[in-house]
């Protein structure tokens, strides 16, 4: 049975391979910036949007700062999306 | 915060696989149609880096015209290129994008090497912020302190506009999205030193000095109140990075902006083809009887059908052609027309009524036939996807919007999409309706004369002609732009090079405008030639297709040998340039008397020219 945390990192693992247009783009929860060639600054606005619309959230400045990794994105999703 | 989305667009069904496939073979057809889809702005970046990566130049089987566009913003652009290009596609444009350094627009204008003159764009986009226009404006500002601040931004803008169009550039301005909270409350206005209050003005002042500066606004104030301001504008993305547009905004701004540069080359739609059961009204009039269709009455399905016609029958008073495609018996389909109370579009409004059992696509193809106008020019509205599918599918150049099941909102989604925009209503938009009833009538006329000689001399034509002016500079250029089928050279020109003809005593240009006893067919022609040595070179010649047959083609070769006699010059020498369209012209030349002197020129000795008898009288403008 998957978790929610392991359906989230699939449905993100899809949307980032949309946003940096690579069909075998793997992510994990320790997956940063980082690791992935093209993430900078403007790309993780897109991912932010892209998964605020997704998931019908917003995420404060703060939390957009404090996020490091994948891993840091699923857990604000699991926290918002109630 | 819900986005703007391209909502007349049909969804982008398995999307994953066709993006995919495209990366890996190529299929320039298959983006296009993945391009005409209903795209996010995730999915129009992905196309977008797909297009680059694989056709870093127009691919030869993309046949479109080519513009240049330089964006120049006061604050962060970056993200809207992409959109810009996908919608450009959308559109058959191609689409080369400069992106100014930000915040560096006077120095790019007055820099001779500045990466915008290196770039020689066609077209410009100003995208103030509404920050950057709202600038120098305070809270405790006086009235008149507030008046100052809004000259010196006139001021400034004029200049850039000028500059540009100086540059031989045409302009496009952003309007300013409503950022600033207000301070005030409901009555803003109040506070002169309001930023709200300010950017309301500024937006007003920019529709003025637009109109008289000859530039095109992009209108974001507009889109901010129909989709909200959240839609555009998020104060966090503004702190985080300088984006004025949301980037899920950008395919929505990509198209507001590709719109009007298709406007401007006379590219926008022309003609609204309806379906009538469950578009026009509800139910089916072959069913379920004049009495049995839903249409008025006060019951909110009604009412909303009432609204579409009310939608339709206002753009056929600024210029929009109706037709009617339906499966349908034609008597059966003429009949709410002409019996129901509550029609509100009538048998006059429709140009072209095509009801039978046959195909739709055949049937569309026959309405752009009979009213003489390219595929490219239609939107077909229709309730049912099948047909909605069918059409698409034929004849991917006609513009098929979605259709919502509520036909209260159709009129929006068709405004939204864009198909009609025109930056300016001529003379001849408001004759249009009239101008093709007239073809309509003229047609069957003709029908009863056999002997063409007598049906012309009974047409009871003028054709009144005149040298380029100020006048004439929006209508002559549309047409140098948008005329393809008899189209000699097919060279566009933009309103700057007309501008430059104007200027040069080498340079004769003349409009052609021709009247019959039907109406008014307004300019049909256009002749831009250039003196050189002993002889007139035709540079362009092009005519609407709607006069073929009428030996205005005779009659404007007199009025060039005459412009040539008058100039003591020896020889008219035109040129034939192939292009996938104008093989109708492909041997005028020939036709009219010229000698061909090598591939794709000829030679007219004015000596050797004689006067036909023509069906027409001419006078000077």
């Amino acid at each position: 049975m998957t978790t929610p945390r392991a359906r989230i990192l699939d449905e993100l693992t899809k949307l980032l391979q949309d946003i940096f247009v690579r069909d075998d783009l793997v992510l994990t929860p320790a997956t940063s910036a980082a690791d992935v060639p093209g993430w900078d600054s403007m790309k993780q606005i897109e991912i932010n949007i892209a998964v605020e619309e997704r998931y019908g959230v917003r995420f404060t400045a703060r939390e957009v700062d404090a996020m490091r990794s994948v891993g840091d994105l699923i857990d604000a999703i699991v926290a918002k999306a109630k | 915060m819900a986005s703007p989305e391209l909502v007349w667009l049909p969804p982008a069904e398995n999307w994953r696989e066709r993006i995919a496939a495209i990366a890996r073979d190529g299929d320039f057809d298959a983006l296009l149609s993945l391009a005409r889809s209903r795209l996010d702005f995730v999915q129009t970046n992905a196309v977008d880096q797909i297009l680059r990566r694989r056709w870093p130049e127009r691919p030869a089987a993309f046949d479109v015209q080519p513009v240049r566009l330089a964006l120049l913003g006061s604050s962060t652009t970056g993200h809207l290129a992409a959109a810009l290009r996908v919608a450009g596609l959308r559109a058959n444009l191609w689409l080369d994008v400069y992106e100014g350094g930000y915040g560096q627009m006077l120095q790019e204008f007055d820099d001779p090497r500045s990466g915008l003159h290196l770039f020689r764009p066609d077209v410009v986009v100003f995208a103030h912020d509404s920050e950057r226009l709202a600038a120098g404006v305070s809270a405790s500002d006086s009235r008149a302190d507030v008046d100052d601040t809004l000259a010196r931004l006139k001021d400034e803008l004029l200049g850039l506009w000028r500059k540009a169009r100086t540059a031989g550039i045409s302009v496009l301005q952003q309007t300013a999205l409503p950022a600033p909270p207000a301070l005030l409350g409901n009555n803003e206005h109040r506070l002169p030193g309001s930023r709200a209050a300010y950017l309301a003005r500024v937006n007003v002042s920019l529709r003025e000095w637009a109109d008289t500066e000859g530039v095109d606004l992009v209108a974001l104030d507009a889109a901010a109140a129909r989709d909200g301001l959240a839609a555009w504008r998020d104060p966090a993305l503004w702190a985080r990075a300088k984006q004025e547009v949301r980037p899920a905004a950008a395919p929505m701004y990509g198209e507001l902006v590709v719109r009007l540069l298709a406007a401007r080359l006379g590219r926008s739609r022309k003609c609204l083809v309806l379906d009538l059961d469950n578009t026009l009204w509800g139910g089916v009039i072959g069913d379920d009887g004049l009495n049995g269709v839903v249409l008025g009455q006060g019951s909110a399905l009604g009412e909303g059908f009432l609204a579409v016609q009310a939608y339709a029958k206002d753009l056929s008073r600024r210029g929009i052609i109706l037709a009617v495609c339906s499966k349908n018996d034609e008597a059966n389909g003429w009949e709410p027309f002409d019996k129901h109370p509550e029609m509100i579009l009538s048998r006059v409004d429709i140009a072209c009524f095509v009801a039978n059992w046959d195909d739709k696509a055949a049937n569309v193809q026959l309405i752009a036939q009979r009213l003489n106008i390219g595929l490219d020019s239609l939107v077909f509205l229709d309730d049912n996807p099948f047909e909605r599918t069918r059409v698409r599918e034929a004849l991917p150049m006609v513009g098929v919007p979605e259709v919502p099941d509520d036909p209260a909102l159709v009129p929006d989604v068709l405004a939204l999409a864009g198909y009609f925009e025109a930056v300016a209503l001529t003379a001849e938009d408001r004759l249009r309706t009239e101008q093709y009833r007239g073809n309509a009538k003229r047609q069957s006329e003709r029908e009863t004369f056999g002997d063409l000689a007598a049906y012309l001399a009974s047409l009871q034509m003028r054709l009144i002609w005149g040298r380029f002016d100020d006048a004439h500079r929006q209508r002559i250029v549309q047409l140098v732009n948008k005329t393809n089928q008899f189209n000699l050279t097919t060279r566009r020109y933009s309103e700057a090079e007309y501008d430059a003809f104007l200027r040069d005593a080498q340079v004769i240009g003349l409009h052609l405008r021709l009247r019959d006893r039907f109406g008014d067919n307004g300019l049909i022609a256009v002749v831009i030639a250039r003196a050189q040595g002993d002889a007139l070179a035709i540079d362009s010649w092009l005519m609407s297709c709607r006069v073929l047959g009428r030996e205005v083609e005779r009659a404007t070769l007199l009025l060039l040998v005459e412009q040539a006699r008058a100039r003591g010059l020896a020889r008219l020498i035109g040129q034939y340039i192939p292009t996938s369209k104008n093989g109708m012209v492909r041997d005028l030349y020939e036709r009219l008397g010229f000698q061909k002197i090598d591939d794709g020129r000829f030679v007219l000795p004015i000596a050797d020219f004689k006067t036909a008898d023509l069906p027409m009288t001419m006078e000077t403008a």
